[in-house]
This record gives C-alpha cells, sequence and structure tokens, in this order.
C-alpha cells in the first residue's frame, strides 16, 4: 500500500475515527507487518511530539495569563477584580463598535500575513532582488521588503505575486492606506490573488479604523458570494462588527 | 453545570476557556495546598500545565462524557498527578499514600501520556531544526496550527496536490533522521 496512504490511515486511527471493523482491519496488519508496525511507531512518535509542542505552548500561554491571588486575605480583593473585569469586558463589548481600538484588534485577530515564497531560485540578477524582497518578508523587515519588491520592474514573470506581497509587507509597517490601495488594485485583476486581496483590503480598512458603513460596502460582495474563500470568514467578522 | 462547564471548554472560545481557568483556580489551590501542604504559589505553578492536560484530553476526546466526577475533581487530579511526579522525591513518592488516582486512574495514565508527549516534543523540535526548510515551515503548518491544505496552498502558493505530496517527503525525511538519531519508539 502507498506510504501516504498507510500515514493516513494511522492518522485515522490515532485519532479514534475509524469503525470498528477498519479498526480490526488495522490492528491486524499492525501484528503482521513489521514494516507497517515500524512505520506507526515512527509517525505515532512525530504526532506525540506534536502534540506535546502544543500542550507546552498553551501552557505558557495560559500561564501568561494575569491570574488574580489566591491566598486568603486577597479573597475579597479577588472578587472584586473579577467584578470590576466583568463590567469593564461588557462595557467593551457594548461599546466596541464605537473603539476605534477595537476595530484594529478585531484586524489583528483576523489578518494572517501569507509565508514568504523562499523557494523561487534561478539565479538571475532580478530574482535576487525578487530572493532579497523575500528573505527581508520572512524576517519581517518590512521596509527591506517594500523597497526590494519596489525594484521589480512591471514585466516580472511574478509581478503580481511581488505586489501581492508588498501590500502585505505595507500592512506589516502599519501603512495601511497605501496597503489598501495597493490589494483594491490586486481584486480587480483576474488571477489567484483576487479573492484574497478583496478580503485582506476589508482587513486593511479595519486597520484604519473606517467607519461601519465603509466596511459594511466592501464587506458586502463576499458575503454576497457563498463560493467567495473568505465567505465564512466574512459573516463571522459581520457578527463581530454587529453591521 | 459541570455538563456545561465541559462543553464550555470542549467548543467555546478563547474568553470562555480563559473565564473557567480563572473559576476552577482557587479550589486547586487549596487543593494542592491541603495534600502536599505547599504554599499556594507552588501550586499556581502547576496550574496551567494541569489546565492544558484536561484541556487536550476533552478536547480530542479521550475524556469524554459521562464524566465519573466534576471537571473540578478531575483537574485537582490532575494537578496531585503532576506535583506527586515533578516535585517529589522517590522516598516522598513512596511514603504519600492517599493516591487519588486510585479513584480516577484514568488522570494518571493522562498526565503520563504528556509527560512522554513533552519528552518527545524536545526531540520533534530539534528533528524539524535539522530537516529544514521547507519541511519546518510545512509540518509546522499542518500538524500544529492545524491549517487546511486549501488555505495553505492559498498562502504559499503551491497547488494542493503538490503541497501534500511535499508532507509525505518531509515526515519521510523526518522519519529517517529519527532512525539515525536510534530514538526509542
Amino acid at each position: 500500500m502507498d506510504e501516504s496512504l498507510q500515514i493516513s490511515r494511522i492518522e485515522s486511527y490515532l485519532s479514534g475515527q475509524m469503525s470498528s471493523e477498519q479498526k480490526r482491519l488495522f490492528e491486524a496488519d499492525l501484528s503482521s507487518n513489521q514494516e507497517f508496525h515500524r512505520l506507526f511507531l515512527q509517525h505515532k512518535y512525530f504526532l506525540d511530539g506534536m502534540h506535546g509542542m502544543k500542550l507546552n505552548a498553551f501552557s505558557e500561554k495560559l500561564a501568561a495569563t494575569p491570574i488574580a491571588s489566591t491566598t486568603g486575605s486577597n479573597r475579597k480583593f479577588l472578587l472584586l477584580t473579577l467584578v470590576v473585569m466583568a463590567i469593564l469586558a461588557l462595557i467593551s463589548i457594548v461599546y466596541f463598535s464605537l473603539l476605534p481600538s477595537g476595530k484594529r484588534q478585531l484586524a489583528k485577530q483576523y489578518y494572517a500575513a501569507p509565508l514568504a515564497e523562499l523557494q523561487r531560485s534561478e539565479g538571475t540578477a532580478r530574482d535576487s532582488i525578487y530572493r532579497t524582497g523575500m528573505q527581508a518578508f520572512d524576517q519581517k523587515d518590512w521596509q527591506l521588503a517594500i523597497a526590494a519588491f519596489d525594484k521589480i520592474d512591471d514585466d516580472h514573470p511574478l509581478h503580481q505575486q511581488v505586489q501581492y506581497y508588498k501590500a502585505h509587507a505595507l500592512i506589516g509597517d502599519s501603512q495601511f492606506s497605501d496597503a489598501n490601495a495597493l490589494f483594491n488594485m490586486l481584486a480587480e485583476l483576474p488571477g489567484r490573488y483576487r479573492q484574497q486581496s478583496q478580503w485582506n483590503s476589508i482587513l486593511s480598512l479595519l486597520f484604519m479604523n473606517t467607519p461601519q458603513e465603509k466596511l459594511k460596502a466592501s464587506l458586502d460582495p463576499v458575503l454576497n458570494d457563498p463560493t467567495h474563500f473568505y465567505h465564512s470568514k466574512a459573516l463571522q467578522l459581520q457578527k463581530d462588527l454587529r453591521i | 453545570m459541570d455538563s456545561n462547564a465541559f462543553e464550555r471548554l470542549k467548543y467555546g472560545s478563547e474568553h470562555e476557556i480563559a473565564s473557567l481557568y480563572q473559576a476552577y483556580l482557587s479550589s486547586f489551590v487549596k487543593y494542592i495546598g491541603k495534600e502536599f501542604r505547599c504554599p499556594p504559589s507552588k501550586a499556581e505553578e502547576i496550574y496551567p500545565e494541569a489546565f492544558s492536560i484536561l484541556y487536550f484530553n476533552i478536547k480530542d476526546e479521550k475524556l469524554t462524557t459521562p464524566l465519573k466526577s466534576t471537571l473540578q475533581t478531575y483537574l485537582n487530579s490532575t494537578g496531585w498527578n503532576l506535583y506527586h511526579r515533578r516535585n517529589l522525591d522517590k522516598y516522598q513518592r513512596d511514603k504519600i499514600e492517599s493516591d487519588p488516582s486510585e479513584l480516577l486512574p484514568q488522570v494518571k495514565n493522562m498526565v503520563e501520556e504528556a509527560f512522554m508527549q513533552q519528552e518527545r516534543a524536545h526531540h520533534v523540535r530539534e528533528l524539524l531544526d535539522s530537516i529544514g526548510e521547507p519541511c519546518k515551515t510545512l509540518l509546522y503548518q499542518v500538524y500544529f496550527n492545524e491549517t487546511s491544505y486549501k488555505e495553505l496552498a492559498l498562502n504559499m502558493d503551491i497547488p494542493e496536490p503538490t503541497l501534500r505530496k511535499r508532507k509525505f517527503d518531509c515526515l519521510g525525511k523526518l522519519r529517517r533522521l529519527i532512525d539515525e538519531r536510534k530514538l526509542e519508539l
């Protein structure tokens, strides 16, 4: 059996997604096929390690959560703190849409910069500028990335991709208005960046604390297109913005 | 109330989880302090890990309803096993007999499994550093961040089938490293 299929079977088995019959067959394979048994142990080792990393990351995140002291003398203080926190949380929810920082916070939650494209390597001079831009992007050196991407000619075969990454670098550098203009331009072009640019254009408006009406107008085309890749995220954002 | 908390822990937002995290803390600290006669700070130290272990066991459906006890008891018992395993030497461990995990052996297994996973995490992190890019990022995205192939394909500008094939190639490299380093499976 193909190794990739075996890996998929191992993952289904370990996550408890197999029927009892599939499980029985799987366990029979494990005990009769030594090679498969070894593959199982190796892949389980890797998955255990990834799970351990998740556990550690979650635990560290919780540990960083400020908690009130739990000693007896401070119980009243803890209770009071919790009440104050609850009131503040309520106020922040009610006035969320009116607070500019609320929108920025929301934009941060929704926004994800793409991974830098580091694998292209043809050795030409203009590709060396491309690589410089992508490496700078990877290291979050936004200004260097923007400067490198600006040097790439319009006839570069990856010009559209370069512009897309430049727009993200502009977001990273907090130049939201320029990023928005660039995403809007890309959203008008045919090709693979159209939907992503449309979505990121909305997020750049959020970063700029744009009024609700304008946000609604830019969200509507995505909300009205159930096949849009970001349709479900747009629905969630609409809910979060209460528009 | 407790089944409601169970659902909130399993499916709830980050905010709901944070509020449960805060809600169970006080009894946890009191229980661990009483069992091991330790200061609150020692109990607070292990609380995030105990909570995380319980959270992942619920999320991964290893711990399912109906529960044999309250979530607070599960959490306290997780903390007990963690403290017992980590903070006591063998002599002290043998001396303490009132092991609540006799009531909840499942919790002891959960803690043991978490220890094993954390040890493996250390080695897997080194393996990922060794295989380098682009495998490291790809495997992190798929297995740590649980990013979908569709989203990854869009972000990395690589067709989905290529991405899947690349992932299996990377896993192959990783297995070869596991063999080379003779890690105990």
